[in-house]
């Protein structure tokens, strides 16, 4: 079974604000800049406005649409509330973004005379606890990647259900990028050799997919079996943090690449924040940057001598990466940091230096005040050049954590 | 256009229920800049941190009036604005 709540973010900020509801919205980040909307009411989506698209676009195409700032508290704890339901009817629960959810109901759903019967209690104790305007639609099938698929086909607020029967005609309708697994490029690929919907996929030879794909390849041919042997992975099983980064689209005022730097500087302050955070050190710095909106994107990486979890270290490696850049680009529309090679902290010896010593003490220090006053009580000095820096390195989810 | 903007926050006092087995404190009035507001629905309810202090933070409709009220758990406060078409 799989849960994809509806227009999720202006659902939730339609039933905090009844003079919402009904009207074409978009939530944002600041309305007053040039931004994208993050997501659109039904109403809006009506007139073509979708996540992602600039406001300015957005507002051609809906001109009464009423923009929202977004709040990640309240989502984040929506999401919270919504699953502490779901568990409640189910032991296997994926969590696979803030607003969906794969459930394993193979046991439980006969408890409740079935698993449409069961999505359709799951959606009243919706209403009654969340509210009329958080809803969502389900999809239900013998495997996880057609449950995503047919809940797509039944939004919003629906139930959708894929026989076995109907699967050979899904499999011809489909095409290949609808898919959750098949990206844009892969798709592209695959329509160079024919291959437009899933029944073409289901018809080539498994041999020639493993050859041009790898172990991808197998997972493409099951997907056009009609079949994806992916077990749910419940969120009481959290995968292993390979790495950890940040990174940030810049607004045009912060679009050099000196100003970007600046953006960077906090950016690795906060790798190295939750790097503590999580108790990890790493060796492995990597720097990137985008060029356009739909640009290229340049990035390499380097190996510290020693791990580390401080920020400005990280930042010292991001520079020492910059500077053997062959071109130094006028205009960065994006810019990201991120650190791998990780090693629990608790397993490293002590500093040897005492220049490392006072930087440890001085990190743990500038965290406890950030526990206590918030992410921005204290920031370096650079990023006070620019009043709009410290909002645009604090990030969307404002340190929120998730645990359940 | 954007909607939804708040007033300026102020000082209030509420009436409240705790109720067994609710999972927040449930707010039935609302006393602001001198007025009486009886709360008809909560609309939202979640908590919101800022350093080291949580707030509970509610958005209710009294009637034609709606309010985001917030308590300041560490303070014991309450505050609340209006929000706005």
């Amino acid at each position: 079974m799989h849960l994809d709540m509806d227009a999720y973010f202006a659902s939730v900020e339609q039933q905090a604000q009844p003079r919402l509801r009904g009207r074409a919205i978009g939530v944002t980040g600041k309305p007053q800049e040039r931004s994208i909307v993050v997501a659109a009411s039904r109403e809006a989506k009506k007139f073509g406005v979708t996540t992602g698209m600039p406001i300015w676009e957005a507002r051609q195409r809906c001109p009464q649409l009423l923009l929202v700032s977004g709040s990640a508290a309240r989502y984040i704890s929506t999401t919270k509330r919504f699953l502490s339901i779901l568990k409640r009817y189910a032991s296997m629960i994926e969590v696979f973004s803030i607003d969906e959810v794969f459930m394993d109901v193979t046991q439980e759903a006969p408890r409740y005379g079935g698993p449409v019967a069961m999505a359709r209690a799951i959606k009243e104790e919706f209403r009654e606890q969340l509210g009329v305007c958080i809803t969502g639609t389900f999809g239900i099938a013998s495997n996880r990647t057609f449950a995503k698929l047919i809940a797509k086909q039944h939004k919003p607020d629906g139930i959708g259900v894929l026989h076995d029967a109907h699967l050979p005609d899904l499999l011809r309708a489909t095409p290949t990028k609808a898919v959750c697994g098949i990206g844009p490029r892969i798709a592209k690929r695959l329509a160079k050799v024919g291959i437009h919907t899933l029944a073409d996929l289901g018809a080539i030879s498994e041999v020639y997919l493993r050859r041009e794909f790898g172990v991808y390849g197998l997972f493409l041919k099951q997907i056009g079996l009609g079949r994806d042997p992916t077990p749910i992975t419940p969120y009481t099983s959290a995968a292993p943090v390979k790495s950890v980064g940040h990174s940030k689209t810049l607004p045009p005022a912060l679009r050099t690449f000196d100003a970007a730097c600046l953006v960077l500087r906090g950016l690795c302050d906060k790798v190295g924040r939750r790097m503590r955070q999580l108790g990890f050190v790493g060796r492995t710095v990597h720097f990137g940057v985008r060029l356009g909106a739909l640009g290229p994107h340049w990035g390499k990486q380097i190996t510290l001598p020693l791990p580390t979890d401080d920020g400005e270290t990280i930042y010292r490696a991001c520079q020492r990466i910059r500077s053997k850049m062959p071109i130094q680009p006028t205009t960065v529309f994006n810019i990201g940091v991120s650190v791998s090679n990780l090693a629990e902290r608790s397993g490293m010896p002590e500093f040897l230096l005492e220049e490392d010593r006072r930087r440890n003490r001085l990190n743990v220090t500038i965290d406890r005040i950030r526990d206590r006053f918030g992410e921005k009580a204290i920031v370096t000095g650079e990023t006070l050049l620019f009043d709009p820096i410290p909002e645009h390195v604090s990030g969307f989810s404002q340190g929120e954590q998730w645990d359940f | 256009m954007s909607v939804g903007s708040l007033s300026a926050e102020e000082a209030v006092e509420v009436s409240v229920i705790y109720r067994d087995g609710a999972a927040y404190p449930l707010l039935q009035a609302v006393w602001w800049r001198g007025e009486r507001f009886n709360v008809s629905t909560i609309d939202l309810v979640y908590p919101e941190r800022d350093g080291a202090t949580t707030f509970l933070c509610y958005f209710v409709s009294c009637d034609r009036t709606q309010f985001r009220v917030r308590l300041n758990t560490r303070r014991q406060i309450w505050l609340a604005c209006t929000t706005t078409a």
